[in-house]
């Protein structure tokens, strides 16, 4: 188990390097000068020059990954004489005259456009983009495999005919189909029945001025971001059902006596979460990267919104910055994903 | 005696959309209290559906079931109308009534919950045990069932067990409620000879016992002998014929038993040819022509089956294997991790001579077929060499090697997996002739491929066709055409009878005979069923776990063993 | 193995509609400068004769010179605008707003015809679509039986083959991607990336060619880990990423980069089917016939996985399709002046009022992408197994 863990952290940080790399070269290729972009024509000449050289700007693309993988590991060699400049905790150990060992957290540089801390930013969108993640990854859970149940047992009745080609229509409509619809109709045409607003943030400042966590404004986007996992669980669950109830344990449950509910809940559920976990695994970090269209429809300035923005300006710490974010994000649901897995089938050997 | 299942006139039949096929057609039988019944048939002869039936286990929205009367006893002394029972009390019936032991137990337990708890989970529902005793209760099941370390398999996933284990655990389960009737559907096809005898004794010793009656089912006549006290036999959907054991077995009444009875090639006696069904069934004038087919002296004496021998072994041999171990690896997570070696087969040495058919026998696991693959080149060996008319293959390169291929070839187990779904009879033959580059053209190689069709008797116009359009035994043929369009002088069968009907696996066998002296060939044939490698083969080789447990001419193995493994082989198959 | 052809009798009701649906918009693609224009199909004049929507730029200098000229004979397109067309005199018109205009769907914020802009976006959303998809398959096809075929053996080859590879593909690396003299040479980045991979690919040929082997290449662990590293980043955020950075936007680009989106996949899918069929006996047993490799892999492994193979096609054109509109919908796809439904769509962020922006577009991504869906499914479960709908998404 431990020696799993250890092994797919390290493949993971094979990984994030690789990304950081590849995202970097891509950087690096194109037409355009990010310290031309980032830094304008009001620094003067020497601020600009003693940045580039901190930064590495006028290195070539080799060096400057290094300084940056320098930056961002929790372990890394400094200059001494550069070990004031960097704004976070940290706590050195000398190597030699000129350089020393600094323990520290991870550095994700500043922002070209604002100036301020790559992780301040991501501090704040990185908590209301999750929020919405797993509100609507519940809200799908908890709609979808009951329905995918309600397929599976009605095999090409009625029901399961309309609940296949609504969630067929909610797999193909991309999430920000639907986001615009609901923005449009719910949030501006209808917004006086349904009390809702497309604007509205999950904190907002009340009369009084003090920070308020609104749900109802979380309704619209996670409806919106929820209807194709809402889809796809409902699909999925109805096929890993209809492939379970076909095998032959559970006719042995059957001739066991064991009753429907039963049956379900004890012999088919566990083997069909297999399925669903191991297919979902893939498009489960999905849900935060969907979460770009949402985010900017609805006005929710989160991870996506983030990354959009630094895009659009060529802010190229933010763009690594959130890259990594979301990479780790994959990552971590990809490792509790197969924890989750070996929790749920014993015939996966724990070492 | 009292009647416990009363079936009379009972169909089945499955609608798949457009069609009707009708699976049973309008049986009739009695089981009565402590009886044990068997039901024998080939596979699609309708016996599972039958079953299945009667635990009303078959998905109802595309099946129909029609009887005239379908009644049950139960325990209280109701009258139960199994057809007519409401969906909520099916329950009471299943599990606490009737038991059921299903075929492969690798399968049939769920993977996920424990073999106690899944054992126990009967008991609970049907309310006779409370959540604190079941435990004690399932231990003692699981010793009555002949588990040993049962406190280990209570906590056991199926996945951990061998396949005895689970089959053992499938009992304890069926009869955990005491039930009046256990149906046992092919119960120890999955398995070894040897565990098969100890679980046939097991159940026979619980019913007994118990007084529990029992419907069995099997394809194979001979397992039912020692445990059955009445036989149904079914082919096609009906029952032709039942009756006492004795009786069936002694004055077969319908051909089609008599022809099951004769068909499987005896364990004691070498036979020229084997008869086959269609020897007892179809018409007179087609029997008169068979049964000339069928020599007056059909026994192969043990005289004259050594001097035989002894003039084929007289020559150089044509293939020596020597020291030969064939390993597989497992890689380590890291790479830095040592591999995990397993070695299927260890240290095996024999030769094979021209025109020589010898047997390879052993369980399951036992490093058989590793063997025939390693021969073939399809595995490649740890150490050791073979070598084929003075020329070692064992370490040849593989481009070099693909020149030697046409020489050895390889007959696979399964006929519906070992011909590619896509490619029509006729290619599949040609091909292996235009990578060789056999015969000088085209037109050559077609009118060969008719000719081989022909010999492995087959129609010519299945040139055209697609696997899907033949049946297991006719693609075996193709199978075995395809292998001969090499000219092999070595041909590797590779339990290639095994998974066919045994009225089929009586004519791929006398083919094989047949072919075997046609094209002069030498064959090793791999195979778990000793009476068949009585029938064709003249030396015997018997392997247990990647070892050589013993070899020699057929008679000396097989009438005085000299290893106990092989003698415990022996005594396993049911005579 | 189910041999039946497909008919379009045969088909069930909703199969049909998406049929017909896949081809209106074959018909909106091929023939869409036919359908809306602003200028005649045929135009006949004793000066001018001929198809002006085919010539338009001559037709409207003709036009220029002689503005009063009726013409003899013409053939006017079923709606007056062509998808770049600008009417000054309606900025937004609702559909059906003022009876004169013959806006049907109305107009967008820059006062283009929605309709006509809808008909033109077909053709953007199938090339992408089908070409991206092409490309992804012939790529994934080629890595995926490579891979699927020799995993957990690896490919027996020259241990200085392997060297030779690596110093090649180093080389080739440098040279084309970063070395600035080749780049002033080779200007366009994609031609630089697309010789790079077509480099690569003949190198791994020359690599896999018979020769005296002695160094076994886990090829499978190759393609592998770089298919699970491209998987492990959010397709999208890679596709918006090069996107930002490589600057304009055209076709050819774009098709390039959603089909390096779309490789990863298929490999994937290719492989696990390959693996499927490759433990099947009747590979065994062609081996043991002595077919060589390349035979086994065209002959008997790809005529058994091409219905997966057109399946995951058809998922690959829907999700392409879905990616080239949202690309479009963050402005980050084609520029403006090229009209696609992303981009329309994305007008209604801005106008919420605006709700046939958000509709008619909206509708046309969602029905197109559905059809194709309909069709994968088809397909899928037309015969007994089924292939994973997840692996192909």
């Amino acid at each position: 188990m431990f020696s799993q863990l250890i092994y797919k952290l390290m493949y993971s940080i094979v990984v994030l390097l690789m990304v950081i790399i590849t995202v970097s070269s891509i950087i690096y290729l194109a037409p355009v000068d990010p310290t031309r972009l980032s830094f304008g024509q009001m620094a003067d000449a020497g601020t600009i020059e003693k940045k580039k050289e901190r930064l590495g700007l006028d290195k070539p693309l080799p060096v400057q990954l290094m300084y940056y993988i320098n930056d961002i590991s929790p372990i890394s060699i400094y200059r001494t004489s550069e070990l004031s400049e960097l704004p976070v905790t940290k706590s050195a150990l000398s190597l030699s005259s000129t350089h020393s060992l600094v323990l520290k957290m991870p550095y994700l540089r500043e922002s070209f456009q604002s100036g301020r801390k790559v992780s301040e930013l991501i501090g704040e969108a990185l908590p209301k983009t999750l929020i919405l993640a797993f509100a609507s990854l519940l809200f799908a859970l908890l709609i979808g495999i009951p329905l995918g149940i309600i397929c599976a047992l009605n095999r090409d009745k009625m029901a399961d005919r309309a609940i296949i080609a609504f969630s067929t229509l909610g797999v193909s409509l991309p999430s920000y189909i639907p986001a615009i619809m609901f923005a449009v109709f719910f949030g501006y045409v209808w917004s006086s029945l349904t009390g809702l607003d497309v604007q509205g943030s999950i904190i907002e400042l009340n009369d009084l001025g003090n920070e308020e966590i609104r749900i109802r404004n979380l309704i619209l986007p996670v409806l919106a971001l929820g209807i194709r996992p809402v889809a796809m669980i409902t699909q999925l669950s109805r096929s890993a059902f209809l492939d379970v109830m076909n095998q032959e344990y559970i006719k042995t449950a059957k001739a066991k006596g064991v009753r429907l509910v039963s049956l379900l809940y004890r012999h088919a559920l566990p083997n069909a979460s297999i399925t669903i976990i191991s297919a979902s695994s893939g498009w489960l970090a999905t849900l935060i990267a969907g979460s770009y269209f949402v985010e900017s429809i609805f006005n929710f300035k989160g991870i996506g919104d983030l990354t959009i923005s630094s895009l659009t300006s060529f802010d190229i710490p933010v763009i690594l910055g959130t890259l990594i974010t979301v990479c780790i994000f994959f990552i971590i649901i990809n490792l509790v994903v197969d924890m989750l897995y070996t929790k749920v089938d014993p015939r996966i050997k724990v070492n | 005696m009292d009647t416990l299942l009363d079936i009379n006139n009972l169909s089945v039949s499955f609608n798949n959309g457009q069609s009707n096929v009708t699976a049973v057609k309008s049986i009739s039988f009695q089981i009565y209290k402590g009886e044990i019944v068997c039901l024998v048939g080939e596979s699609g002869s309708g016996k599972s559906v039958a079953a299945n039936s009667v635990m009303r286990l078959l998905d109802e929205s595309k099946t129909m079931v029609i009887a005239e009367r379908m009644s049950f006893m139960s325990k209280s002394g109701e009258c139960l109308d199994i057809l007519q029972l409401p969906k909520d009390k099916l329950p009471g019936l299943r599990g606490q009534e009737i038991g059921m032991i299903f075929q492969e137990p690798m399968t049939s337990l769920n993977p996920v919950i424990k073999c106690g708890d899944q054992v126990a989970e009967g008991l609970l529902i049907h309310g006779l045990e409370s959540t604190h005793s079941v435990k004690d209760k399932v231990l003692e099941l699981f010793k009555e069932v002949g588990l040993d370390d049962s406190k280990r398999i209570f906590d056991s996933y199926p996945h951990q067990l061998s396949g005895g284990q689970k089959q053992r655990i499938m009992i304890a389960m069926a009869m955990a409620c005491n039930p009046s009737l256990l149906i046992a559907d092919e119960p120890t096809t999955a398995l070894d000879v040897t565990v098969q005898k100890k679980i046939l004794e097991a159940l026979k010793e619980l019913c007994r016992n118990k007084g529990m009656a029992m419907l069995f089912i099997s394809h194979d006549l001979n397992i039912v002998k020692q445990l059955a006290d009445k036989i149904l036999v079914m082919f096609k959907g009906e029952i032709v014929e039942q009756g006492s054991t004795l009786e069936v077995f002694n004055h077969p009444k319908h051909p089609y038993t008599k022809g099951l009875l004769s068909c499987r090639p005896p364990l004691k006696t070498k036979l020229r040819i084997l008869p086959t069904l269609s020897d007892f069934i179809g018409n007179t004038e087609a029997k008169k022509l068979i049964s000339n087919r069928l020599p007056d002296n059909n026994i192969i004496t043990r005289q004259e089956h050594e001097s035989a021998f002894k003039s084929l072994s007289s020559v150089e041999p044509i293939l020596k294997i020597k020291h030969v171990t064939t390993s597989f690896t497992q890689a380590g997570m890291f790479f830095w991790n040592k591999k995990k070696v397993f070695k299927a087969i260890q240290d095996i040495s024999f030769v094979l001579y021209p025109g020589e058919v010898l047997g390879l026998v052993g369980e399951s696991g036992s490093g058989k077929s590793t063997l025939g693959r390693t021969i073939c080149r399809l595995l490649d060996s740890e150490s050791g060499s073979v070598t084929y008319r003075n020329i070692e293959l064992a370490n040849m390169p593989e481009n070099e090697f693909r020149v030697f291929r046409k020489n050895i070839q390889i007959i696979f187990q399964d006929p519906y997996a070992s011909l590619n779904p896509s490619m029509k009879a006729g290619d599949a033959i040609l091909e292996p002739m235009i990578v060789h580059k056999l015969c000088a053209n085209k037109q050559e190689r077609i009118e060969k491929v008719y000719s081989l069709l022909e010999s492995v008797g087959l129609p010519a116009e299945s040139f055209h066709k697609y696997p899907h359009e033949f049946s297991g035994g006719q693609r075996q043929r193709i199978s075995i055409a395809r292998a001969l369009s090499l000219n092999p002088e070595i041909l590797i069968c590779d339990e290639s009878v095994s998974a066919l009907d045994v009225n089929v696996q009586a004519q791929v066998l006398n083919l094989l005979n047949e072919l075997r002296s046609k094209f002069n060939l030498s064959m090793i044939f791999i195979t778990h069923d000793l009476s068949v490698v009585r029938f064709i083969c003249d030396r015997v080789m018997v392997m247990k776990n990647g070892r050589l447990e013993e070899i020699g001419t057929v008679e000396q193995v097989m009438d005085n063993p000299a290893s106990d493994y092989t003698r415990l082989l022996l005594e396993s198959v049911p005579e | 193995m189910n041999k039946q052809a497909i008919t379009f009798k045969s088909m069930p009701f909703n199969m049909k509609v998406a049929v017909g649906f896949i081809s209106l918009v074959l018909l909106f693609a091929i023939a869409g400068r036919f359908i809306a224009n602003d200028v005649p199909i045929y135009y006949s004049h004793k000066d001018w004769k001929g198809f002006p929507a085919m010539n338009k730029t001559s037709f409207l200098a003709f036009k220029q010179k002689n503005e009063d000229v009726e013409p003899d004979f013409q053939i006017l397109p079923l709606i007056p605008y062509s998808a770049t067309s600008i009417d000054y005199k309606h900025s937004l018109s609702k559909p059906g707003q003022d009876v004169g205009s013959r806006h049907l769907l109305g107009t967008d914020t820059f006062n283009r015809d929605v309709l006509a802009g809808i008909i033109y976006g077909s053709r953007t959303a199938l090339l992408i679509g089908i070409l991206s998809n092409i490309l992804a398959v012939i790529f994934g096809l080629f890595l995926g039986s490579l891979s699927g075929y020799y995993s957990s053996v690896g490919v027996v080859t020259g241990r200085q083959n392997f060297i030779f590879l690596l110093m090649i593909e180093i080389l080739l690396g440098y040279g084309l991607l970063y070395n600035p003299y080749v780049s002033v040479y080779i200007y366009n980045t994609q031609v630089r990336l697309l010789l790079f991979f077509i480099l690569t690919i003949l190198s791994v040929y020359m690599l896999l060619r018979p020769q005296r082997k002695n160094f076994r290449l886990d090829i499978d662990l190759l393609i592998t880990k770089s298919v699970e590293i491209f998987q492990s980043v959010p397709g999208l955020l890679l596709l918006l990423g090069i996107s930002a950075v490589t600057g304009t936007m055209d076709v050819v680009k774009l098709t390039l980069l959603v089909s390096l989106l779309r490789w990863p996949g298929i490999t994937r899918l290719v492989r696990g089917e390959v693996i499927k069929v490759r433990q099947s006996q009747f590979i065994e047993s062609a081996k043991s016939l002595g077919v060589t490799d390349w035979r086994v892999i065209a002959k008997h492994i790809l005529p058994n996985i091409t219905r997966q193979i057109i399946v995951a096609f058809a998922f690959g054109v829907a999700s392409s399709i879905l990616l080239e509109a949202s690309l479009s919908f963050l402005g980050l796809g084609l520029p403006p002046d090229q009209v696609t439904w992303g981009m329309l769509l994305s007008q209604s962020r801005t106008n919420p009022a605006a709700w046939w922006l958000a509709i008619f577009p909206g509708l046309m991504i969602s029905l197109l992408i559905l059809a194709c869906y309909t069709v994968g499914n088809y397909l899928n479960n037309r015969t007994g197994e089924t292939s994973s709908k997840e692996e192909i998404i």
